[in-house]
């Protein structure tokens, strides 16, 4: 049976030679009740990203140093720091978008589901496929909303109207954009508001129905409203991604997340869940970051 | 927009529920058994102490998470305020029932005096402030709560009577002043139960109204207007 995690290049590989665990195969379970009582989802963690004594580099700059955390499956992390503190770069890691810059370098490692992302047998488009990512600064391409959730499975080779209608919808049901589009979805994405243009790249996304969610400070160009909205999107979204978030904004993090990271000068400071993190943190140094001492 | 916090809030105030759900059966059970001598129902309030005392740390916990990770404001923060402190009262309502219990564990051993038909009226008044204040939080009802706060002079009332006739007792009996002094306390529990529910009262106005009315401090009504 062929890996649905990555398209490895041969594709009668077989879960047992991947070693990718079963679960990514299984079918994701939409609404799942969630406890009422308690912020945090209590179910137990299911590892799927681990990052194994990582370190990065900018040429000769070291940019992360040493990083291990085992980030779980279909939660929330955050990280967060002070600008320059590493955390963009590890989650740009994730998906290799840092492979774009000239003369990165990193030691370590890191896996999704068992399997190392730098695997040479790796295709990093594939990757990227099951490592969907949004930006700080929404980009539709300048396109219909139709077709900006639509492109992507176009370029997988899917011309089904059928198909692509019903992944339309379903995305844009998803990341709670469809009421306020469904009667203009063959219109410019270029008219919508700023927050809904971020839907529309939440909506994108999932499309591809990935395995994780990266964000990029999704709401640092958005009012309250809009990013309450997305907010609340993220926090629906995690029933079925595995979601990772890179936010300046402190109390966002504590909003939205099951599990904080919080670097500091390119070290991992502390990686807790956030309800420990924001009520009663292991080290002084998180205290004091998010008691705004320093930073 | 349905926010996840607001359900969390509802869930939050469904726990507070079922504690005085336990507490208001305490208050009744405590006072039965002090009417009855029933040594048994006594003991059994007494045990079912540690319940309330466990709803009250998971209340106040779920609360801590909450105004840590949601930052809630104006009118979410002012519930969210007004449970725990709700939540600390009827703990407290929870320990006076307690007492009324351990009094009347004593009372079974004093059988020969009397337990005053003003007790038992004292404890109905006092349950029922506690039945309406708590009506009046969970509909966030403003005239609910200020009938609540009326009604705190009867129960005072009852007090002092209470407090009259076994003053008289122990004035014309020595040996019946460890009785005597406990039925005053058995007063003493009942009337902080009423005040305790007038605080719940003043809180739904609060939580309403955002209006100041603890100590007879009355401000202005300052809620947001249309």
């Amino acid at each position: 049976m062929p890996s649905q995690l990555y398209n490895v290049e041969e594709s009668t590989m077989t879960d047992t030679q991947t070693g990718l665990p079963t679960h990514t195969d299984a079918p994701r379970t939409k609404g799942q009740a969630q406890d009422t009582f308690s912020k945090a989802d209590t179910s137990p963690d299911v590892c799927l990203i681990q990052v194994k004594n990582y370190n990065f580099f900018y040429g000769r700059q070291q940019a992360l140093y040493d990083i291990s955390l085992d980030i779980p499956e279909r939660k929330v992390t955050a990280f967060i720091g002070p600008s320059g503190c590493g955390k963009s770069t590890i989650l740009r890691s994730f998906n290799r978008m840092n492979d774009l810059i000239e003369g990165v370098s990193h030691t370590g490692d890191i896996t999704i589901g068992g399997q190392s992302i730098y695997d040479p047998q790796l295709e990093v488009i594939g990757l990227r496929r099951r490592v969907g990512m949004v930006f700080q600064k929404s980009n539709p391409f300048p396109k219909s909303i139709y077709e900006n959730i639509a492109y992507g499975l176009r370029v997988a080779g899917e011309n089904r109207k059928s198909v692509l209608d019903d992944v339309v919808e379903r995305s844009l049901k998803s990341s709670a954009l469809w009421d306020e589009v469904k009667d203009r979805l063959h219109e410019s994405a270029l008219a919508l508001s700023g927050g809904q243009m971020q839907r529309l790249c939440i909506a994108r996304a999932i499309a591809n129905e990935p395995d994780v969610l990266l964000m990029d400070e999704p709401c640092s160009a958005l009012d309250p409203i809009a990013t309450a909205k997305i907010e609340e999107l993220i926090y629906q979204l995690k029933r079925d991604f595995t979601i990772v978030i890179v936010t300046h904004n402190m109390q966002q993090a504590a909003r939205v997340s099951d599990k904080t990271a919080f670097f500091y000068l390119g070290k991992l400071i502390e990686f807790n869940n956030t309800k420990t993190m924001f009520i009663s943190p292991g080290k002084k140094q998180t205290e004091d970051y998010i008691t705004g001492r320093f930073g | 927009m349905t926010r996840h916090f607001h359900e969390e809030i509802q869930g939050l105030k469904q726990n507070l529920l079922r504690m005085a759900i336990m507490v208001e059966e305490g208050i009744r059970k405590a006072t039965e058994a002090l009417v009855e001598r029933d040594m048994e129902k006594a003991q059994e309030v007494i045990r079912r102490e540690q319940d309330v005392n466990h709803a009250e740390i998971q209340v106040d916990e779920i609360g801590h998470s909450l105004l840590a990770l949601d930052q809630p404001v104006a009118v979410d923060l002012r519930r969210l305020i007004m449970i725990l402190k709700i939540n600390t009262d009827l703990e407290r309502m929870g320990d006076h029932a307690v007492n009324i219990a351990q009094r009347a564990i004593r009372a079974v051993k004093e059988p020969n005096y009397p337990i005053d038909p003003l007790i038992s009226k004292m404890a109905n008044a006092s349950s029922m402030m506690l039945k309406n204040a708590l009506d009046a939080f969970i509909h966030e009802d403003v005239q609910m709560a200020n009938a609540v706060l009326a009604s705190d002079d009867e129960v005072d009332q009852y007090g002092d009577e209470i407090y009259e006739k076994y003053r008289a007792l122990m004035e014309s009996e020595a040996n019946a002043v460890p009785f005597g002094v406990d039925m005053i306390m058995v007063g003493y529990n009942l009337e902080r139960v009423a005040d305790l529910a007038s605080n719940i009262a003043e809180d739904t106005i609060y939580i309403k109204q955002g209006r100041e009315v603890r100590h007879h401090h009355h401000q202005p009504e300052n809620g947001p207007t249309n």
